[in-house]
């Protein structure tokens, strides 16, 4: 092979070589991006229904619904039940796919003897109960449970059915047409109403005595006088210490039975039209009659629907005048026919309703999302039950049982709830808040990035406060001012400090320098006042020094003079902080702080993060400003010079704005390592996600946020693609920034090359 | 006749016995010269001989190179430049310079040439206005411009570019210009145009120009010092020089044997 071929051979491999690699870094980086999307695109995706299961046999069939009176499936969506007015039960094989296969179980003995009939029923999958109210007027409660068990080697699900002491909850005994039942701790409460639109609570209440001896008590309570119209819907919440019920004139009353001798009426809250929400008072009544009343998981949600098709969600507000009264909080898309069905999920805030007209909607009370509106067909559904795990609806209609697989995997997550101010349960008002997690299924997640990347933010800004200043100015000096051999010792200790483990600075940000600024509070904030006036002062002393002696110390070693003093400042400052403490801040800065301006101070604050992040910022920032500096060609600065100019200007007016793009890249370049920056915003704040752009509180920064929640997120959760919105977020914007920066440096290098 | 007038030329910048070290090499070896005013004067040798280092001593550029130590006197005016007294920066506006390479600023054409009266404290936008057109105009650049004052002077070509320099150093009006090689980068109408620069600026302005173009020395300068391994080989006028050198170093050089 001659040398000719060769060298050919070499130029094209190594140009292949290195467009390989280029193409190998744009694949990375939108492999990264594509992977980060991929993980967050379920969370856009729009919730589904699709009818799974219909049964449809016979006459017969059609005898059994019109006879049942609650309804209810089990957690694998093998068996469903319908439990009939004579008090047995119907099991539905629902397993098999055959809608034919209906399992009769006539073996089983009715849950009650004598032949009563049961009025109406409410099942309560949460408490795993069904409570039965009778014709006579007694009120039954059932512990129910499914659960799979293996008979003769075949796997089936066992229907186990525990019944409890009978109440007589209308002393007349009149037949009941609405009842709740709830057991709270050492209570058990229940609630209904009666055909005559009687509407009567019974309380049984067991007090014990520190000896072990238990004391039971029961009050029976008939509260129709107080209301204004016509009992129509009722609901107990699970701790047995609210009574929400509806009326025909659209009110809401707010019942408080914490004394179960004597129930407190907290409220008669207008429950729609144009006045919801105020008190019945000032306001008069509600235009459609309320129709269904259910409590959501937890406990503190309460769905109100009415005649009119409204759904809303209420929990307990504080009301000026009113103290803690049940307000209308988020309003869902309605219906055009009365709602007549509200079906809590089990698991989270979403609960279906159905409507006269067969319209079967599935909402979500914290997002406000309504996902999907169902056509079931005419008539109205006998009864409506959503699945345990929330991937069916059970629907109970006049002739067949219906039952719809539902794909809904992230109900809470929206732009709203992520980008939103959204109103929490418990909170006065709407909020943004990040709290992911909480100790039970009841628990609402509250999953606003807002205070997170406020938080990113607010570590950014004092991280360039510190660091920006130091790195511009540190490199124009270093470049302009300083002697050679200085150069070369700045120059690799700051490599070195760009080569320093942030997790090193973290560490020492978080145990040794919070805890240490918190004592010697402060000397800091002298050293902040006296640092900078102790500079001036020596440039002045300087300027003033008889040029002789000036000439004495060569340029550049001006710098190292300054060293010894400054030290003595700090020294100073140490001496005189605590003076300063006893003398002007009353002996504890803390209080003082708190009493003057009113802010509190964390040790682990935004302060230490400015200080920390700074030195990680300040190499970057540093570097790159130096190279932009150094880059300027000599001959323009030689040229300023020659026409009489003093140095400063010469920087000013010729080296500053010719190297202005490098300064102004390695500022975003800095930006975007302290945006991207996590083991130090980690160990060093104390992760709290408030927002409060106070310097001496802490924060929670987005990436910091990854690294504390990953274990907290199981795969393919709502939190986990939650966490890969916050990456995806982290990813653009310090995607944006470097290319921000690199864009504006190669603008600065074209023009370079042009001189 | 004329001979006899420039006789009469006070010397506008007297150098006694000048040395100049880099480190430890001796660039400049005892150099003694006279320069006069309102003329040019053309600094020839070969290249390292220690030309361009003296005409930066004349403006203590040399001063921006670590490790360069001057002794001996440089009076300007009849002051030593080098005393501690001395204000370089003061120096450096009676003492102005054009380098090898054009350099204008990354700015307007505007901005370039009033860059030094600006930062000297003129803010005047009327008068920076004058500065800029009367120094245009000796610049001879003044019709190719006028239009365009803000547009980026990086834009002009490299013939322009040179006279924006010498613009930009007359705007500051200096007694003194130097020139370093300044048609070196140039083509051949433009070195024209700078020469015939110079030799409308002889009137006003005390002119020390380094070149290695024989013929370009010859047409310019009214006096002309040859520099050889840092020594001062032969000084005096141009005529004579080029005509009947003293020194057969000088001869050999002219004549194109070396360098």
């Amino acid at each position: 092979m001659d040398i000719r071929t060769r060298r050919q051979l070499m130029d094209l491999s190594g140009r292949v070589l290195a467009a390989l690699g280029a193409l190998a870094i744009f694949g990375a980086i939108f492999l990264l991006f594509g992977f980060l999307a991929r993980e967050v695109a379920p969370l856009l995706r729009p919730a589904s229904a699709e009818q799974a299961l219909r049964v449809e046999q016979d006459a017969r069939l059609a005898k059994i619904l019109a006879e049942s009176v609650a309804a209810g499936v089990d957690e694998y969506l093998e068996q469903a039940f319908l439990l009939q007015r004579d008090g047995t039960f119907h099991l539905l094989d629902l397993s098999m796919g055959d809608p034919l296969t209906t399992v009769d179980s006539t073996e089983r003995p009715p849950l009650w003897a004598g032949g009563a009939k049961a009025s109406v029923a409410r099942y309560d999958p949460l408490a795993g109960r069904i409570v039965v109210g009778m014709e006579d007027g007694r009120a039954l409660p059932v512990d129910i449970q499914q659960r799979a068990a293996f008979i003769e080697g075949r796997r089936t699900v066992e229907l186990l059915a525990t019944v409890g002491d009978a109440v007589r909850l209308e002393p007349h005994g009149r037949s009941l047409v609405h009842i709740d039942w709830a057991a709270g701790q050492n209570r058990e409460v229940a609630a209904g109403i009666s055909e005559e639109g009687r509407l009567v609570v019974l309380i049984r209440e067991e007090t014990r005595s520190l000896f072990g001896g238990g004391q039971r008590s029961e009050h029976a309570h008939d509260l129709t006088p107080l209301l204004s119209g016509r009992a129509t819907a009722l609901a107990l919440a699970p701790d047995g210490l609210t009574l929400a019920v509806g009326d025909d004139g659209g009110l809401l009353y707010q019942w408080d039975l914490a004394n179960a001798s004597s129930p407190r009426l907290i409220g008669k809250i207008v429950a729609n039209g144009p006045e919801a929400g105020r008190v019945a008072e000032e306001a008069g009544r509600g235009s459609f009659a309320v129709t269904a009343l259910a409590y959501l998981i937890g406990g503190r949600s309460l769905v109100v629907a009415d005649a009119g098709g409204g759904v809303t969600t209420w929990f307990t507000v504080p009301v000026e005048g009113h103290g803690q009264l049940l307000q209308p909080v988020h309003r869902h898309q309605g219906h055009v026919a009365a709602v007549v069905h509200v079906a809590p999920s089990q698991r989270n805030r979403n609960f279906a309703t159905a409507d006269a007209a067969g319209v079967v909607k599935l909402h979500h009370s914290t997002s406000e999302q309504t996902f999907f509106s169902l056509e079931t067909g005419a008539g109205s559904l006998g009864g409506l039950v959503m699945a345990p795990k929330n991937d069916a609806l059970l629907l109970v209609k006049e002739g067949s049982v219906e039952l719809w697989s539902v794909s809904n995997p992230h109900p809470e997550v929206s732009w709203k709830t992520l980008f939103g101010k959204v109103h929490y349960e418990g909170y006065p008002r709407p909020a943004y808040v990040w709290q992911s997690t909480g100790g039970s299924n009841a628990f609402e997640p509250k999953l606003s990035l807002i205070p997170l990347a406020f938080g990113t933010l607010k570590g950014t800004f004092y991280a360039l406060i510190f660091a920006l200043p130091l790195g511009v100015l540190g490199a124009l000096y270093t470049s302009q001012f300083a002697s050679k051999r200085l150069q070369q010792i700045v120059k690799p200790v700051v490599e070195v400090m760009a080569g320093l483990p942030s997790v090193v600075l973290g560490f020492l940000a978080g145990l040794w320098l919070a805890p240490l600024i918190a004592r010697i509070f402060p000397a800091v904030v002298l050293m902040a006042v006296s640092i900078p006036l102790a500079l001036i002062a020596c440039a002045w002393v300087w300027r003033r020094l008889p040029g002789p002696l000036r000439e004495r110390f060569p340029a550049g070693v001006e710098a190292l003079l300054l060293m010894p003093l400054l030290g003595l400042v700090v020294l100073g400052s140490l001496q005189l902080g605590p003076v300063l403490e006893s003398l002007a801040m009353r002996g504890d800065f803390r209080f003082w702080l708190f009493d003057v301006f009113g802010w509190t101070y964390d040790q682990r604050n935004s302060l230490i993060i400015g200080i920390a992040m700074g030195f990680a910022v300040i190499p970057v920032v540093f570097s790159i400003s130096e190279d932009a500096l150094s880059s300027v060609p000599q001959e323009l600065v030689a040229g300023s010079l020659a026409l009489g100019v003093t140095r400063w200007q010469t920087v000013t007016g010729v080296v500053v704005p010719t190297a202005l793009p490098g300064i102004v890249s390695s500022v975003m370049i800095g930006i975007g390592r302290a945006v991207g920056e996590t083991m130090i915003v980690l160990m060093a704040t104390g992760n709290t996600p408030v927002m409060d752009f106070n310097i001496f509180n802490g924060f929670r920064a987005l990436s910091a946020n990854i690294a504390v929640e990953m274990p907290e997120a199981p795969v393919g959760g709502t939190l986990y693609r939650v966490l890969f919105v916050a990456a995806l977020l982290l990813f653009l914007f310090t995607f944006f920034l470097n290319t921000l920066g690199e864009l504006v440096r190669a603008q600065m290098r074209k023009r370079v090359e042009r001189l | 006749m004329e001979n006899q007038r420039r006789e009469q030329q006070p010397d506008k910048i007297t150098v006694e016995n000048l040395r100049v070290f880099y480190k430890d090499f001796e660039a400049l070896k005892g150099i003694t010269i006279g320069i006069k005013a309102n003329r040019v004067t053309a600094l020839i040798g070969p290249s390292g001989c220690g030309k361009s280092t003296f005409l930066r001593t004349l403006n203590r550029m040399n001063d921006l190179i670590e490790g360069v130590r001057v002794t001996g006197s440089i009076k300007l005016d009849g002051e030593d430049i080098y005393a501690p007294t001395c204000d370089v920066v003061d120096l450096r506006k009676r003492v102005g310079m054009v380098f090898q390479r054009p350099n204008p600023f990354p700015k307007s054409i505007f901005e370039n040439v009033v860059y030094g009266p600006r930062r000297y404290g003129i803010k005047n936008r009327v008068q920076l206005m004058e500065i800029c057109e009367r120094s245009l105009k000796q610049a001879a650049l003044w019709d190719e411009v006028k239009d365009r004052l803000h547009h980026s002077a990086l834009g002009l070509s490299g013939g322009q570019q040179q006279r924006l320099c010498i613009a930009r150093a007359l705007a500051v009006q200096p007694e003194v210009l130097l020139m370093d090689e300044p048609a070196s980068a140039l083509d051949p109408i433009s070195t024209a145009k700078i020469e015939d620069l110079i030799a409308d600026l002889k009137k006003d302005y005390t002119i020390v120009i380094v070149t290695h173009n024989m013929q370009q020395a010859g047409r310019v300068s009214d006096y002309t010092a040859f520099f050889l391994a840092g020594e001062l080989i032969e000084y005096g006028e141009t005529a004579t020089i080029f005509e009947r050198p003293s020194d057969p170093r000088t001869e050999d050089y002219i004549t194109g044997r070396f360098g």
